[in-house]
């Protein structure tokens, strides 16, 4: 039995909602740092995510603590990397600059982490650089991400209630016939309250 | 690369790479382990206002499906004749961008939500704007939405026993989403390359989903 419900909710003691249709003014917004994800992936168009010896998963200045924009204070995970997989552009097309990253993690906890990760990556150069790509060449560019998340975990269940965003880069390099995507991201978490 | 190099970033650079503040880029990394370099600082990242929409709920075709093991599911769509799409600040263009700015109608928009026992909406949503020079832009996007405590029972007993919402005090739960767009208009296909961010209110009435709004901006 949900005690909530046993109590009625009465919104007219909530502040008054923003006045309707046709705005004039933005709505507000806050976003704020959570956590890095770092990881590295051979391949392409098909990706496979490596698995990382060290965290893959972090706060880049290793605060066991952040808070959320709306004041709710979560245990950053720590997790690394066992498995995965992606995409990139589409089997439709090839110019498409989306990306598609699945990664499977070990939290800190001993549970594991689902990570999807849907965005778009361009490369210096525009979408088919990393084609052409010289032997031991290096190309570099940007990728945006927005992320879900499903875990058990009781301490992290907070990353399953929210989207992260990423900003970061992306780094392909090709030796010995493989071609390796190094991404690094930083995600932050946002609200619209 | 020094050693000191290795050490976290001066707390003037932190301080200045705090959201909403330009980042400072970073250059720390460490060489010494295995694997790819670590960074020690933020990346630099922006927000690109795109345009804002409104969009009122069809109640008349509001489906339930039931109950299933992930949540319950609901079909929402929208009203043609009362959804659009505009810019807040009537721009003719996207600010400081140059491109054009986006504003037209909703001619079309769909959602297939779940809302979890965990009082979390969970959505899927599709909608197809038709601007006002009649090129077609689609957006499809998913949303989690915090419905508050018992909100989910709420929403699907439909009852008004309680005042979940009110016509002169609406319920209104903030979203967040991830938009994504695909158009063949050659003038607007430069959307097709962003990855979005919407900001938004999703307003309860009375128990039921009525509205919906939001500003949409880009990750760059």
């Amino acid at each position: 039995m949900n005690t909530a419900m046993s109590t009625p909710l009465d919104t007219l003691r909530l502040p008054k909602p923003v006045p309707w249709g046709d705005r004039s003014e933005l709505l507000p917004k806050k976003m704020r740092y959570a956590l890095s994800l770092d990881a590295e992936a051979e391949g392409g168009p098909y990706l496979v995510v490596r698995p990382s010896s060290d965290n893959a998963l972090r706060h880049l200045y290793d605060e066991t603590v952040v808070t959320m924009p709306e004041g709710l204070r979560c245990d950053v995970p720590r997790a690394k990397i066992i498995s995965g997989d992606g995409e990139l552009a589409s089997p439709f097309d090839s110019s498409s600059p989306n990306l598609r990253l699945g990664i499977s993690a070990e939290l800190d906890d001993g549970n594991i982490l689902n990570i999807g990760c849907e965005g778009v990556m361009t490369f210096e150069g525009g979408p088919f650089a990393i084609r052409s790509m010289p032997a031991h060449g290096v190309l570099s560019g940007s990728a945006f991400i927005a992320t879900t998340h499903d875990t058990v975990s009781a301490t992290y269940r907070w990353l399953t209630r929210r989207q992260l965003f990423g900003f970061g880069t992306v780094e392909a390099r090709e030796s010995s016939g493989v071609r390796l995507l190094t991404f690094s991201f930083d995600l932050y978490t946002a609200t619209a309250a | 690369m020094t050693t000191s190099s290795l050490e976290l970033p001066p707390a003037a650079a932190r301080s200045a790479a705090a959201p909403g503040a330009a980042a400072a880029h970073a250059t720390w990394r460490d060489h010494t382990k295995s694997g790819p370099p670590r960074r020690r600082g933020f990346l630099d990242w922006s927000l690109l206002y795109l345009f804002s929409f409104d969009v009122e709920l069809d109640l008349e075709r509001q489906e339930t499906l039931g109950r299933f093991p992930d949540g319950a599911r609901i079909n929402l769509y929208s009203r043609q004749d009362l959804s659009r799409v505009y810019n807040v600040g009537r721009e003719s263009t996207v600010p400081g961008d140059g491109r054009p700015a986006i504003s037209g109608k909703i001619k079309w928009g769909g959602d297939q939500a779940v809302l979890r026992e965990d009082d979390i909406g969970s959505c899927n949503i599709r909608v197809s704007i038709q601007t006002d020079d009649r090129a077609v832009i689609h957006m499809t996007y998913r949303l989690f939405g915090y419905l508050g405590p018992g909100g989910v029972e709420r929403v699907l007993s439909g009852k008004g026993g309680d005042r979940f919402g009110t016509e002169d005090h609406p319920f209104d739960v903030p979203i967040v989403t991830s938009p994504r767009f695909q158009t063949t208009d050659l003038k607007y296909a430069w959307i097709n390359d962003l990855q979005g961010i919407g900001f938004g209110r999703l307003q309860v009435i009375r128990n039921r989903f009525r509205r919906n709004t939001q500003d949409i901006y880009a990750l760059t």
